[in-house]
């Protein structure tokens, strides 16, 4: 009789260690699902940071560009862009080749500059949508815009979606 | 009785294997993880530290002129181009960002604390921004003689945080254990093979600049000797002078030449319509009434010049030049043509070029 009460204390020994390390491996496998979803969350967030801060560095470049900015008795003029180049730049970027050269500078992005006061006038100047259709940020930046011929100054607006 | 007794042994062995075995597994699986996670936060702080140096690159093109010492962990960054021009930052091969439209003029390995200095380049008008690197812990020995203007001008506009002195004679130049070490003659006849013994074993190598535009560098044939490789290359503009000074070889330089001249050919272009239509209101004639500038020369005859002519020759020739430096020399002849012109609009009070 004796023998036969001591084969259920060893199974039953034997279930408690298997129990004890499927408890274990149960609040492991929680743990590391949790640490995962919180550092998806952390990487979402860092990279919509980073997609505005490239959106940002698009619009600041742009107002940058020698391709665009005024230069008045040699000296250049901050935060200003130049009419006549907005319409070059704008005529040669219909151009395929140097279409593929400025998305190095441009990327997926749509740039438009728009004369505010006084009168109103939108440039389109370049677009190239991202293949990855997974949203955009849109940033604007007061500038001047200076006409040449008259020489005069209005106020306007550069905008750049920068898609994802 | 022993029945009893061999079952409680045997029972209690399987619990101590068990408990081994399981042990062992845990532990595998958390060193595993553990190495996996480290992997991928080596790697996740080398792209991280790639995207912030393309942003510093960025921003100091933006801002030219500024020189900045930037703090970085003891990390090595690597500037190459290869010779098909395939120029890429590199801090691991997994985190590399390429060079894209910037002009970044640097040694191949930097290792730590980076200053960051950018120039404009001007052919005549500014067309891009020239990006130097270097690591505050590198030493620049430049050798020229007092009064050379050129030696002057490099003397005055190099960032007075670069590890830079300036003499008169390589022969006191000695080695000081520094890890790299460039030395470079302006307007000299000596070379690199001149320079002190104590420099035999250590990592140095040369740049000769000549104020016409030809620059030379020299580059050791053997780690151990003091025998050198010299390739001649030509720059264009001022700023292409530092570019030969931080520059790690001829390959970087001319690359980033090429980047620099394929730019101008689209700007060239740009002012070029400008002017096509600054013409045609010039001859269209705008009066004073209207407010309108008067412009008493006409852009197809300044001073013998047809400006938007010459603008669209620069934007060929330019274009001609990517990937042949012998096109160089007559890029500056036409530079110099537009820069007589437009001095010529600026005085004349007329819209001018730039």
């Amino acid at each position: 009789m004796r023998i036969f009460k001591d084969k259920p204390k060893g199974q039953i020994q034997m279930f408690e260690t298997i129990a004890v390390l499927l408890v274990f491996f149960f609040i492991m496998s929680f743990a590391l699902g949790f640490y995962f979803f919180i550092s998806k969350a952390g990487a979402a967030r860092e990279q919509a940071r980073i997609q505005q801060a490239q959106a940002i560095e698009s619009a600041q470049r742009l107002t940058t560009l020698p391709e665009l900015d005024c230069v008045k008795g040699g000296v250049t003029i901050e935060r200003c862009v130049d009419e006549l180049k907005i319409d070059a730049l704008t005529r040669m970027l219909e151009n395929e080749d140097a279409n593929d050269y400025y998305f190095n500078t441009f990327g997926y992005t749509k740039l438009d500059i728009r004369r505010v006061y006084p009168g109103s006038k939108t440039y389109e100047i370049y677009e190239r949508q991202s293949p990855n259709d997974r949203g955009s940020t849109f940033t604007q930046i007061p500038i001047l815009v200076f006409n040449p011929i008259n020489e005069s100054y209005s106020f306007g607006v550069v905008e750049v979606r920068h898609y994802d | 009785m022993n029945k009893i007794n061999s079952r409680g042994q045997v029972e209690t062995q399987f619990n101590w294997i068990f408990i081994l075995i399981a042990g062992g597994i845990i532990l595998m699986a958390a060193f595993t993880f553990v190495m996996r996670q480290r992997s991928a936060a080596e790697m996740e702080m080398a792209a991280t530290l790639a995207r912030q140096i393309d942003e510093i690159t960025t921003s100091a093109g933006i801002a030219r002129g500024t020189a900045q010492v930037i703090d970085l962990p003891r990390i090595e960054t690597y500037l190459i181009c290869t010779e098909e021009c395939s120029c890429s930052i590199e801090i691991d091969p997994a985190a590399s960002k390429g060079f894209e439209d910037k002009i970044i003029f640097g040694p191949e390995e930097i290792d730590g604390d980076m200053l960051i200095w950018a120039q404009e380049w001007n052919a005549p008008f500014r067309v891009a921004n020239f990006i130097y690197i270097t690591s505050p812990a590198n030493r620049y020995i430049i050798v020229r003689e007092k009064g050379n203007a050129l030696g002057e001008y490099i003397e005055e506009k190099l960032p007075s945080s670069m590890n830079v002195i300036f003499t008169e004679s390589h022969e006191d130049v000695k080695h000081q254990g520094e890890e790299y070490t460039r030395i470079i003659f302006v307007d000299m006849e000596t070379g690199c093979d001149e320079i002190d013994e104590s420099f035999k074993s250590e990592a140095v190598d040369c740049v000769t600049l000549r104020a016409d535009g030809d620059y030379t560098f020299w580059e050791k044939a053997a780690s151990r000797s003091l025998v050198f490789e010299e390739n001649a290359v030509h720059g264009v503009g001022k700023a292409a002078l530092f570019g030969a000074i931080f520059s790690e070889d001829d390959t970087m330089f001319k690359c980033n030449m090429y980047t620099a001249v394929r730019r101008l050919s689209y700007v060239a272009k740009i002012y070029s319509d400008k002017m096509k239509v600054l013409e045609k209101a010039n001859n269209e004639g705008y009066t004073e009434e209207e407010g309108y500038p008067i412009c008493p020369i006409s852009y197809n005859n300044i001073l013998g010049t047809d400006i938007e002519a010459a603008l669209d020759e620069l934007s060929e020739t330019a274009d001609d030049a990517f990937g042949n430096m012998n096109k160089f020399v007559q890029l500056e002849a036409i530079m110099t043509q537009i820069e007589t012109a437009n001095e010529e609009l600026i005085y004349e009070s007329c819209p001018e070029v730039y």
